[in-house]
Formats: structure tokens, C-alpha cells, sequence
């Protein structure tokens, strides 16, 4: 029915998501578009058990199939929300034919290599690049980590930082 | 001694462990770790720092199923022998692991822990 958020989120689906953002947008299903995930039968499993009720979760590697069950799900009477686990994947997907106006950032925790834009969001060069071919293509990129805060347009906070990269 | 690990967002875990042993005195054996600024995977490898391997027996004890440190708690204890998770915590739940851990098995105090931390809550 709608595609309710497209988020990257490196802990892929969790409290902020299904309670936070959940309770707001009321989805029917959460898709966690992942390759390690979905080729761990044990993981995958263990996400599927984890639905709030009234929900289903589904886990899929990235690749034509899913794109086609998203487009499925979309096309029945069902409100989705789709995550993914960093910019690269979510670039991917969108290369395999999942296309989504905008792009919710979520948390990207720091790690090495990483630098700060947010307090939730930090990004190293290859995240930049990602972010870059997706807005080339079109894609809005919304920071907001819970629903209620302010939208923050990525590239606005990434100027200084990302300058010379 | 069975020791406890309390793995929750922010602050939550600490102040459950300094709650208990407000009421209860100090304790050791018994921790509360975050998962703030952590991402999913560094969740996990939290608790693998927090609890090494060989320790002996502990409860990890999250709050949230589905959430990301009751994730990483289902992911840590399914190859370790020694270690339970049970998410849902609340204070009843820590006060009874503080005073039976050292009388009661591993098992049997898991299934007892579950069965206070629903007492503890009534309409």
C-alpha cells in the first residue's frame, strides 16, 4: 500500500525502530534488507521472532527478489518499512530497482575512520561516496534518528567536515 | 557466584544496579552496561568484553525483546553454556538474583527470576 520509511540504521531493526518509530507510522511489516542477516538462518529467525505484535518482519539479502517481494508487499494492502544497514546497501538496493524518494538516516554509530556530522550519524568516505550516488539519482537524505525531531538534509551538516574528501 | 550483567539504554542499567544496592548494600557480581553511541555490531562485542569467556555462570538481563541489547544478549548466550538471558527486567526480577544466586542453580534461577519479575507487576 505505501512505503512508509527507507532507513539506515547499523543496528537494523530495534527499540528506536519498532517502538519508536512504530508507534508513529503503524507498519505492517518491517523489511531488514541485509546479506549476512538473511544468510543466517539462526539470525534471521531470531529478527522474524522479534515483530511487535501485529507485525510481521521479513529478512532479505539484497538482490532482485527482494526487490520484487517489496514491490509485492507494496502493491497489496501493506504499509512497509525497509532497512537497511549502511549508505552502500542502501545504494545497492536502490540499483537493483527498489526505488525510494527519500532516504531516513537513522544511526550510524561512530567507529574507526569515522567522523561525527550528528550526535547518531557518522560517516567515513565510503558512506560519503554512497550518500553522493544517491542523491545524484535523486534521493532525498533526512537525518532524524526518532520521529518528533527536526529533518537535517545531510549534505548541509557534511559540508565543512566533508570538504577535501 | 552467579554473576548478573544488566545491558539496557542509557543510564538504565547502572541505576538499576545502584537501586539495588541502595536497598540491598554493595554488590559485586553484579553490573550495568550501556549501549549508548554502540553500533549493532559493537553491541555485541559489548557484552563480550564485559563477560569473558571462562567467567563462569551469569544472567544477562535486558529490557527490551526485540531491542538491540536483547539481541546481542540472544546472539551471546545460544554458544556459551553458562550464560541465560531474561529480557524484561525490573527491579523485583534483581532483588530476587541478588538474594538467591548463591543458594540456587543456574536453571532453576533463571525459571524463579522469571516468575518474581511477573509478580512484581499488578494491575
Amino acid at each position: 500500500m505505501s512505503l512508509l520509511l527507507v532507513r539506515v540504521d547499523d543496528r537494523l531493526i530495534h527499540g528506536q525502530v519498532t517502538q519508536g518509530w512504530g508507534s508513529i507510522l503503524h507498519p505492517d511489516r518491517y523489511v531488514v534488507v541485509n546479506d549476512s542477516a538473511a544468510s543466517n538462518a539462526w539470525e534471521k529467525e531470531l529478527y522474524e521472532a522479534s515483530a511487535p505484535q501485529g507485525t510481521s518482519i521479513s529478512v532479505l539479502p539484497i538482490d532482485r527478489d527482494a526487490v520484487a517481494n517489496l514491490q509485492r508487499w507494496l502493491d497489496s494492502e501493506e504499509d512497509v518499512v525497509v532497512l537497511v544497514e549502511s549508505p552502500a546497501d542502501a545504494l545497492r538496493l536502490y540499483e537493483k530497482g527498489f526505488v525510494f524518494e527519500i532516504l531516513n538516516v537513522g544511526g550510524l554509530h561512530f567507529r574507526e575512520g569515522r567522523w561525527r556530522v550528528l550526535p547518531f550519524v557518522c560517516v567515513d568516505e565510503d558512506d560519503v561516496i554512497s550518500f553522493r550516488a544517491l542523491k545524484a539519482l535523486g534521493v532525498q537524505i533526512e537525518c532524524a534518528d526518532v520521529p518528533g525531531c527536526e529533518r537535517k538534509d545531510l549534505f548541509k551538516w557534511l559540508g565543512n567536515e566533508a570538504s577535501g574528501n | 557466584m552467579i554473576r548478573g550483567v544488566v545491558y539496557t539504554h542509557a543510564d538504565l542499567g547502572a541505576a538499576f544496579c545502584r537501586t539495588v544496592e541502595s536497598m540491598l548494600g554493595p554488590q559485586g557480581g553484579l553490573q550495568g552496561i550501556s549501549n549508548e553511541g554502540l553500533s549493532g555490531e559493537s553491541v555485541r562485542l559489548k557484552l563480550e568484553e564485559t563477560i569473558a569467556d571462562g567467567e563462569g555462570e551469569s544472567i544477562i538481563f535486558t529490557a527490551l525483546l526485540g531491542g538491540s541489547c536483547w539481541q546481542a544478549a540472544e546472539k551471546y548466550c545460544r554458544e556459551r553454556e553458562e550464560i541465560r538471558h531474561i529480557t524484561g527486567v525490573n527491579l523485583p526480577m534483581l532483588i530476587s538474583f541478588v538474594n538467591k544466586r548463591e543458594t540456587t542453580s543456574l536453571d532453576e534461577l533463571t525459571d524463579l527470576l522469571s516468575e518474581y519479575g511477573r509478580r512484581g507487576i499488578h494491575p
